[in-house]
């Protein structure tokens, strides 16, 4: 008889085993998803902390505003995204920070929503500080406080007064001006005024008020607008201007109802302005796209010329 | 007969240790999942804490913002709300999603008067203004002094009083 050699595995032993490697596989599993569970509570709450740093920048009666660069512990990625539902439209940040193990970048935190802030920026910004900036949007009343956020460098050529007056006057970091286009930073966008140049990322028209990214349909601003559609792409452009302009319709329906009653009480002060404000809400509750932007521009000139002639019982400031 | 009982006898010991191994796991099974109740109603009262504290403080920026408001702001002075503006707001059902709170409500608190909620037919001889009011229990709001104006039609002239915001910040459900 020939003597078999082998491991003689008992029934404890072979139980053990089993159970051991299901319970050191539920506990890796539980880790991870605990961690991911985690990154995306931090992730959400850092959103919701943007959110928070971006209220007092924005304008009461200043022109402008600007505030010291927002500083992450590490390198971040925020999603700037937009959507024209609902009565406002809505506003969404969402962050994912830089894990450093596997995927450097994995999925974003929560979005963070509101309905009430009107964000400019590049649908992704990665740095590890984010520049932010306010300005009113007028038309011909205030609508609202725009924001604008970056984190990458601009180069900004041959730009028109007013333009540079403002970036050096708010201190607007990693935004340059310069009157030759080779004297940009290498890493810079170029933000061309004058002609439109190969090199160019993007170009702006003041005369026309247009604003054109290389290799995609322009994009027409008013007013203050002219950072968002240098800072934000064509299509997020346009959701923040469908939204600015659902912003408007509302404030013109507000004011002419304050007009309503301010005039049956006092025997028709400041109803001259209600047609024009009804067709201010709804010319701008109907916008399809920023091209409409100057039709409504010449409304609001119209009401505000209108408005200028009331010397008492005026509806908004001058 | 002697090794019939040696065998019934280990196989009783077997059992014994298989019963043994089923007892010990399922301990260890009710001691994770007590670890794991205990870990997370900890860091869902925390998260809970999180929200709260960071809605509030939305609410406190709100409060502290609201006279810049388009909707709220008084064209002729930085801080001062406009109470007929206000007044029409209250019935416009498209603002009540706007601001993420539970509760904003506008306050004359000088002249002392009866408080009395406005609508159009009692305007301008009544107190508050609610703008939005979600919930009962909104607990403690924040508030914050401004200056309510309007136009007075009998003098024909503006006339402001002193007035107080208050905004509650939402409750999590």
């Amino acid at each position: 008889m020939r003597n078999k050699k082998g491991i003689e595995f008992s029934f404890g032993w072979l139980f053990a085993l089993i159970v051991g490697a299901a319970i050191l596989f539920l506990a890796i599993y539980a880790a991870v998803k605990l961690v991911g569970t985690e990154k995306t509570a931090q992730e959400t709450e850092a959103a919701k902390q943007i959110e928070l740093i971006l209220t007092p920048v924005e304008t009461g009666y200043e022109e402008g505003k600007s505030v010291p660069a927002i500083i992450f512990p590490a390198e971040t990625r925020v999603y700037n995204n937009c959507s024209t539902s609902g009565n406002f439209g809505e506003q969404a940040l969402r962050v994912s920070t830089s894990s450093g193990i596997g995927k450097t970048w994995e999925e974003a935190g929560l979005p963070v929503t509101s309905y009430n802030k009107y964000i400019f920026s590049p649908s992704m910004m990665q740095g590890i500080e984010l520049y932010a900036f306010s300005k009113p949007f007028e038309m011909p009343f205030k609508v609202a406080n725009v924001l604008f956020i970056w984190t990458d460098k601009y180069c900004f050529v041959n730009p028109t007064s007013e333009v540079e007056k403002e970036i050096s006057s708010l201190g607007l970091k990693r935004m340059n001006v310069t009157d030759n286009i080779n004297s940009c930073d290498k890493t810079a966008k170029k933000i061309c005024f004058v002609s439109e140049l190969d090199k160019c990322d993007v170009f702006v028209d003041p005369v026309q008020k247009l604003v054109r990214w290389k290799g995609k349909q322009a994009v027409f601003y008013e007013g203050s607008l002219i950072y968002g559609a240098i800072l934000s792409e064509p299509e997020l452009y346009e959701c923040q201007v469908k939204r600015l302009m659902k912003r408007e319709s509302e404030l013109a329906l507000l004011y002419n109802a304050k007009s309503e009653i301010i005039a049956s009480k006092s025997g028709g002060c400041s109803s001259d302005l209600q047609v024009d404000l009804k067709n201010l809400a709804t010319i701008s509750g109907e916008i399809e796209n920023s091209g409409e932007l100057r039709n409504i521009y010449f409304s609001a000139q119209e009401l505000e010329n209108r408005h200028k002639r009331i010397t008492n019982c005026k509806l908004w400031g001058e | 007969m002697g090794r019939i009982r040696l065998i019934k006898m280990t196989e009783k010991k077997g059992q014994m240790k298989v019963q043994e191994m089923a007892f010990v796991l399922i301990a260890i099974v009710i001691f994770f999942a007590m670890v794991a109740l205990v870990y997370f109603s900890i860091r869902l009262s925390t998260l809970k804490t999180d929200v709260t504290t960071q809605r509030e403080e939305a609410a406190k920026e709100l409060v502290r913002k609201l006279a810049d408001i388009p909707e709220f702001s008084w064209a002729e002075c930085s801080g001062c709300v406009d109470v007929d503006k206000v007044l029409m707001l209250k019935d416009r059902t498209s603002y009540k999603k706007l601001w993420d709170v539970d509760y904003l409500m506008i306050e004359k608190v000088y002249p002392n008067k009866t408080q009395i909620e406005c609508n159009a037919a009692n305007y301008p001889d009544c107190t508050t203004i609610t703008i939005i009011n979600n919930t009962k229990n909104y607990g403690s709001p924040t508030s914050a002094f401004v200056a309510l104006c309007g136009y007075e039609v009998s003098a024909g002239s503006v006339k402001c009083e002193l007035g107080k915001i208050y905004a509650s910040a939402k409750a999590i459900i």
